[in-house]
C-alpha cells in the first residue's frame, strides 16, 4: 500500500470506512484553497478560480511568503541560461521500424488467417449434400413437423418465432439498448432540424414515386412473415429504410411532424413490451408446445401461425423504428 | 447458372478488395455498398430469400446510409475545426 497514490489510498480508506475525520480533510491544501475559494467569491462576487489563484499567488508574494511557486513562475536571472537539450533525431527511424515491423506482422496474421479460412472452406461439405453433421434429427423435425407444429408456411419465419422466440426476444432487446444508448450518447437537448433544401427535382421525384412502392413491400415482408420469405426483421429493415428515404425526399421537419421522435421511443418500448408478454405467456402456459391455447388456424391463410404475426408485427416495428432513430440521431450530430 | 454464380463470386471478391483497397472513404463506402448488393443476389441464389432481403435492406441500404453521415459528420467537424484553428 505504501506505493499507492494518495488519492488511491484515500479510496482505500474511504472503501474500509476509515474517512479522515471531518467533512474536508483539513490537510489536503487544494481543497483548502478552493473552501476559501468559494468563501471569498460568496464575500465578494463571483471570480474565475485561475484569477483567484493568481490573485492570492500575488499577494503571497508580496508577503513574502511561498517563495518555491514564485521562483517557479518568476524565476531569477540568471547570466547564461543553460540551453535546453535537444535529443538526438532517433525518433523517425525508430518509428519507421516500428510501421515496418507492424506490416509484415499484419501482412503475416491476414495471410495465416486466409489460409486457415481457405483449408475451413475447401473441408466443408458440399452444398445441399444430405449425409452432413447439421441435418440431424433437429433439423428434420423442423421441417418435417415445423408447419403442423408452429402453422407457419415458412420454416424459416416458424423458427425464428416460435422454436427460438426467446433468442429473437433477446435479438430485440439488443436492437433497442442500442438504440437507447445512441440516444442517451447523440442526443443534444437543442437540436435544429435543417430546413428541407429541395434537392435535385429529379431525384425528389424518383424518391416519391418509389416511396410507397418500398413502405408497401417492408409491410407486406412484415404482415407475410409466416407465408413467405421475410418476417419482423427483413420487413424491419425495409421499413425502415422507407422512413430514411421518406425523411430524405420529404424533408426532416415534415417527418418530424408526422413522426417525431417520442412517438418512435415510444412504439418501440410499447412492440418489445408486447413480444415480451405475449411469448412469456405463452413460456408460462408450456415452453414445450409454445402457445399452445392459440389458435393456429390453416396454413397458408393470413391468419395463421399463432402468435406468429403479432410477433412479427412487434419486431418489425422495433427493427424499424431504431434504423430510422439511428438515421435521425445521426444527422442530428451535423449541426 | 453456374456461369452467373461465378460472376457474381468473382465480382464479389472484386468488391470485396477494392473496398480495402480503395482510395478515398466515400469510394470505399459506395463499394462496400456494391457488396452487400451482390451478396444478396448470391443469398437469393443460394435460396435462402429471407437473408436476401435483409442483406439488401441493411447491408446495401442502412449500414451504407450510417457510412455516409458518419463520413459527413467526421468532415463537417474538421472543416470546423480548420475555421477556428
Amino acid at each position: 500500500m505504501k506505493d499507492n497514490p494518495q488519492w488511491l489510498e484515500r479510496v482505500i480508506q474511504w472503501a474500509a470506512g476509515q474517512e479522515q475525520e471531518g467533512p474536508e480533510g483539513p490537510e489536503d491544501p487544494e481543497r483548502q484553497e478552493f473552501q476559501e475559494y468559494l468563501e471569498y467569491i460568496d464575500a465578494h462576487g463571483y471570480m474565475e478560480f485561475g484569477a483567484y489563484r493568481y490573485m492570492r499567488r500575488r499577494e503571497r508574494a508580496a508577503l513574502g511568503l511561498d517563495a518555491v511557486t514564485e521562483a517557479i513562475h518568476n524565476p531569477p536571472h540568471q547570466p547564461n541560461p543553460p540551453k535546453p537539450q535537444h535529443r538526438p533525431r532517433r525518433r523517425p527511424g525508430l518509428l519507421r521500424r516500428q510501421l515496418w515491423v507492424y506490416r509484415v506482422l499484419s501482412v503475416g496474421v491476414a495471410l495465416c488467417l486466409a489460409v486457415i479460412f481457405t483449408a475451413v472452406a475447401l473441408s466443408l461439405p458440399g452444398f445441399g449434400e444430405t449425409d452432413v453433421p447439421a441435418l440431424n434429427e433437429v433439423a428434420q423435425r423442423y421441417l418435417e413437423r415445423g408447419m403442423e407444429e408452429t402453422g407457419a408456411v415458412n420454416a424459416v419465419t416458424g423458427l425464428i418465432l416460435e422454436y427460438r422466440a426467446f433468442d429473437t426476444f433477446g435479438e430485440s432487446a439488443v436492437l433497442f439498448a442500442a438504440a437507447v444508448s445512441t440516444a442517451l450518447l447523440l442526443n443534444a437537448p437543442g437540436r435544429r432540424l435543417r430546413n428541407y433544401r429541395g434537392p435535385d427535382p429529379v431525384l425528389s421525384t424518383l424518391g416519391r414515386s418509389l416511396l410507397p412502392v418500398i413502405l408497401l413491400f417492408g409491410v407486406y415482408v412484415v404482415v407475410n412473415g409466416h407465408l413467405s420469405p421475410g418476417g419482423g426483421f427483413s420487413g424491419g429493415a425495409v421499413l425502415g429504410a422507407g422512413l430514411i428515404l421518406a425523411s430524405l425526399v420529404l424533408g426532416e421537419e415534415e417527418m418530424d411532424r408526422l413522426l417525431p421522435q417520442r412517438t418512435m421511443s415510444r412504439a418501440t418500448t410499447l412492440a418489445l413490451l408486447a413480444y415480451g408478454l405475449m411469448k412469456g405467456y405463452s413460456f408460462f402456459t408450456g415452453a414445450n408446445h409454445l402457445g399452445g391455447e392459440i389458435p393456429k388456424g390453416t396454413p397458408g391463410a393470413i391468419l395463421s401461425g399463432g402468435l406468429i404475426l403479432p410477433l412479427n408485427l412487434c419486431v418489425g416495428v422495433i427493427v424499424a423504428c431504431t434504423m430510422y432513430t439511428f438515421y435521425t440521431l445521426f444527422l442530428s450530430r451535423e449541426e | 447458372m453456374i456461369v452467373l454464380e461465378v460472376l457474381l463470386l468473382a465480382v464479389l471478391i472484386c468488391c470485396a478488395l477494392a473496398t480495402v483497397l480503395g482510395r478515398g472513404l466515400v469510394s470505399s463506402v459506395i463499394l462496400f455498398m456494391s457488396y452487400s448488393a451482390v451478396m444478396s443476389i448470391i443469398w437469393f441464389l443460394l435460396q435462402s430469400p429471407d437473408l436476401a432481403v435483409t442483406e439488401a435492406a441493411v447491408g446495401a441500404g442502412v449500414t451504407s446510409l450510417l457510412f455516409f453521415l458518419t463520413l459527413r459528420g467526421i468532415r463537417g467537424r474538421k472543416r470546423r475545426g480548420e475555421d477556428e484553428g
